[in-house]
Formats: C-alpha cells, sequence, structure tokens
C-alpha cells in the first residue's frame, strides 16, 4: 500500500468530527425521546390508576401484560398475580373458555375476532370462585409488531340486580293482571299460569333463549286478558251458547290485542294474544292467518292452550285427559298446530313434565 | 412488511440508520456501494431508498438517476442522505426525482418521521 492511498490526516479529522456531531444529534433525540416517553407513560398511568373500570392488556398468546389497580379490585389478586397469567384460564368461567382461546388463536393470526370493538355482556371469575356479571369491550393493538388486546372491563352486578328487580315487578304485575281476570271465571282458574308453564317448557325444548322465553311467559299468562269484556255468566253458562254468546267469546284475542298494545313490549305480546287461536291452515279467528303469518310465539301459545284445556274441567265437561290432548294434536298437526311445536310437546310430554303442572293445578 | 434499503460505504452510518428504522414492520438491507446498491434494488425491490451521495462505484446521483430511468422502479420513493450541504446539489437531488434530501449529522427523529411519511403516503 502506498502513501497515497492512505486517508490523509485531514480526511480522517473530517469523518471524527461528522461522527461526533452525528452522535451529538443523537445524545439530543434520545432525551427529548425519553422526556417524551416518560411524560406519555406518566399520562397513562394517571388515567388507568383512577379509572374505576379494570383494564387488562393481553399479548397474542392471551397472557396478561398489564392490569390496573381496578382490576385487582374487581378481580381480587393482586397485579404480581395477574401479570403473565392466561388471562381466561385465570378469569373467564369454564363455559367461556374454549370460545376464548379459539378467538384468541385467530386474533393472534389477523388481528381480527368476532368479540372486537363490542359492548359485550358476560361473567367474570373472581379469586374467590364466584362470578361477576360484566360488561366490556375488547380492542385490537399493535405492539412490538404483535397483536394485543385491550380490555375495559366494568362491574355491573348492581345494574344486573336492578334489572333482574324489574323483571320480577313486571312478571308480578302481569300475574296479578291475570289473576283478575280469572277472578271473574273461577272454572278456569290458574289456567293462564298452567299455559305459560307448558310454553315455557314447549320453547327451552326448541332451544329458545331465555330472554324471549320471557316474553312468551309474560304473553301467555295473559293471553285471555280479553275475556274481562265477556260476560260473567256466558264464562261458566253449563249449557249450549248461542251464536251470538260464541262470537262474544270468540272476540277476545282482539280485546286483549287492543288492552296490550299501548304497552311497547320489548317481545310481541299484544301479537300473541291476537294471534293464539289461529290456525296454520287459516281455518282459526279472528283474522284467519295463515302459516308464517302467525308469530311462534303464539303458535307455541295454541298448543299449549290445547294442551291444558283438554286436561282441566270445565263447566259443561269433566277433564278429559291427557291422550284426548295428544289425539287432538296429532289429529291436526301441520293443519292448525305447527309441526315443529308439536314435536316439542310430545317430548315434554313424554318426559311427565307437563302432567306436574296440571296435577299441581288439580290436587 | 416494508422493505428498506440503505447504501453508504461508511458501516458506521449504516448502522446508526439501521438501528434508528429497527421495527418488527421493517425489513432494512444494506449496500455498501453504489453498484451494489442498484443491484438489490433491483433484485429486492424495497419500498422504500436512503442514499448516500458520495460511494465508491456509482455515486448516490448516478444511482437515483438509474432507479428513475427504469420503469419499473421509477415509482420508489428515494430519500438522499449526505454531508454535502450546499443547496445546489439539494436542489439537484430534488430535481433529479428524490423525494427528500437529509443533510449529515442528521436527526434520527427527522430521519424516522420523513421515512414513516413516505410510507404511510405510498401504502
Amino acid at each position: 500500500m502506498s502513501e497515497s492511498d492512505l486517508p490523509s490526516a485531514e480526511a480522517i479529522q473530517r469523518q471524527l468530527d461528522m461522527a461526533q456531531s452525528q452522535l451529538a444529534l443523537y445524545a439530543r433525540d434520545l432525551k427529548t425521546t425519553l422526556e417524551q416517553l416518560r411524560e406519555s407513560e406518566e399520562r397513562f398511568r394517571s388515567i388507568a390508576h383512577v379509572a374505576t373500570d379494570a383494564i387488562l392488556v393481553i399479548d397474542q398468546n392471551g397472557l396478561i401484560e398489564y392490569s390496573n389497580p381496578a382490576a385487582t379490585t374487581l378481580f381480587g389478586y393482586p397485579a404480581d398475580e395477574l401479570h403473565g397469567q392466561d388471562l381466561h384460564a385465570l378469569l373467564a368461567p369454564e363455559r367461556y373458555r374454549d370460545d376464548c382461546r379459539r378467538g384468541v388463536a385467530a386474533f393472534a393470526a389477523s388481528g381480527e375476532g368476532p368479540v372486537l370493538n363490542k359492548l359485550l355482556e358476560m361473567e367474570a371469575l373472581h379469586r374467590d370462585g364466584h362470578e361477576i356479571p360484566v360488561e366490556l369491550t375488547v380492542s385490537p393493538m399493535r405492539l412490538k409488531g404483535q397483536w394485543h388486546a385491550v380490555g375495559v372491563v366494568r362491574d355491573i352486578t348492581e345494574r344486573r340486580r336492578a334489572h333482574d328487580k324489574q323483571r320480577t315487578t313486571l312478571i308480578d304485575t302481569i300475574r296479578a293482571m291475570a289473576h283478575a281476570v280469572e277472578q271473574r271465571d273461577p272454572y278456569t282458574a290458574g289456567h293462564m299460569q298452567r299455559v305459560a308453564e307448558v310454553a315455557v317448557l314447549i320453547a327451552r325444548e326448541m332451544g329458545w333463549d331465555e330472554e324471549r322465553i320471557l316474553g312468551l311467559r309474560l304473553g301467555a299468562l295473559i293471553h285471555d286478558v280479553g275475556k274481562i269484556y265477556v260476560p260473567a255468566e256466558i264464562l261458566s253458562r253449563t249449557g249450549k251458547l248461542s251464536d251470538a254468546e260464541f262470537s262474544i267469546i270468540k272476540a277476545h284475542p282482539a280485546v286483549g290485542y287492543e288492552i296490550i298494545k299501548e304497552v311497547d313490549f320489548p317481545w310481541p305480546v299484544a301479537t300473541m294474544i291476537h294471534q293464539h287461536h289461529e290456525h296454520l291452515d287459516g281455518s282459526g279467528y279472528p283474522n284467519r292467518l295463515q302459516g308464517e303469518d302467525i308469530v311462534m310465539e303464539a303458535r307455541i301459545l295454541t298448543v299449549a292452550d290445547v294442551l291444558e284445556a283438554i286436561n282441566s274441567h270445565r263447566p259443561y265437561r269433566p277433564a278429559l285427559g291427557m291422550a284426548a290432548a295428544l289425539e287432538e294434536l296429532n289429529q291436526h298437526v301441520g293443519s292448525y298446530y305447527d309441526a315443529e311445536v308439536v314435536a316439542a310437546a310430545l317430548r315434554v310430554v313424554e318426559r311427565g313434565e307437563i302432567v306436574d303442572i296440571f296435577d299441581a293445578g288439580h290436587p | 412488511m416494508k422493505k428498506i434499503l440503505i447504501a453508504d460505504d461508511e458501516e458506521n452510518l449504516r448502522l446508526l440508520v439501521r438501528t434508528t428504522l429497527e421495527d418488527p414492520d421493517y425489513c432494512i438491507i444494506e449496500a455498501a456501494d453504489g453498484t451494489e446498491a442498484l443491484r438489490l434494488i433491483r433484485e429486492e425491490k424495497p419500498d422504500i431508498i436512503l442514499l448516500d451521495w458520495m460511494m465508491p462505484g456509482m455515486t448516490g446521483i448516478e444511482v437515483l438517476q438509474a432507479v428513475k430511468a427504469e420503469a419499473a422502479l421509477a415509482a420508489t420513493p428515494v430519500v438522499m442522505l449526505t454531508a454535502k450541504a450546499q443547496a445546489a446539489d439539494r436542489e439537484r437531488g430534488l430535481q433529479l426525482g428524490a423525494s427528500e434530501y437529509l443533510f449529515k449529522p442528521f436527526s434520527p427523529l427527522e430521519l424516522l418521521t420523513v421515512v414513516e411519511r413516505i410510507l404511510q403516503a405510498s401504502s
């Protein structure tokens, strides 16, 4: 190597100067960045610390990376017992766990999932094993090239208690109405209560969720409310009714509809009352509705009504018994009665559950 | 995953740039001279190119001209990164189609901001 190939002292000095000033700039930027980081971290911590909702951050394997003090209060675990743990194994009740695990696996791959950015209501497990009703949102967050999820969880024990209380009050009010109607007609005392119980069993057999079943139950409890406009002597008449008297009785679904339709239920209560004497083939009353025009609640109500009525004593006849009731259903399945409803009713009858209700009604 | 190509003959400078831009969403490719840079640009089709001006083989300006002359590469944003602090050079670099022109010594935060802005605009 000749001397001329070596860099000159000036060139080396220039490079050193450049390196030095470059380093100075790095140091300055580092300081700025650290200050900003500290500030944003402090701000984040203050927000997370004063929050009354539990905040949890999990990595893409579902392990807890962060929890705030409200999480400790809600779930009963100190922060160090939460960190690094599988969130769902620790805080989700057994029945949710498989879904959670599948959700996390799909989320890790795609950053997407059915629970993201939605308000969910479920239960969470406290450290002592009891379940806490909670409302939560899960939001995706990209951190260090990996998907994370931020969960904000709120204890809704009080809200749910208030909600349950409202529900109980609503059911009690409806029951009181039913009682008032049945007072006028001692022969059908308890009829609506029993129809409601049978309807609930059928709906449950058909796999309905409890929320929808509650609507059906309320409708069933007052399905004959329109009979308050039928004179008591017609209701308890033992002899044959005239056509005029019979048409007064046949008005009760429409009257019931008119009474209930102004109540803004979250279920089709007025409609099921209106339609509970309709038949699938259009041979029912009052509107000769057919098939799909009759709501499923009314189709169940019709079958439950038949089952109860045939099994009950009437002023004009003794109870005809379960065999007669089943014969009626089998004879008109598909024409009057919905096949799926009848099939579910038969399964419930076979298990002996309905007989218990009727026996309780006729000690 | 975004590909970033850094071309600079000074290894330490490449190290600084690489450290500054390091991110799981970025793949960083390095070239030590202009000729290698152009070969890697053709092979790897990076999303952004950071070019030093003074390099052995081809200068940064020559690489920039070659990139802008090839239809398949012409749209790739190029950031010139150089110690040549004269305003005339900056003008020339921008005229030839460079997206940005950063002077050495550069602020790492400025480099980061420029790269992020360009990648965001092109995606």
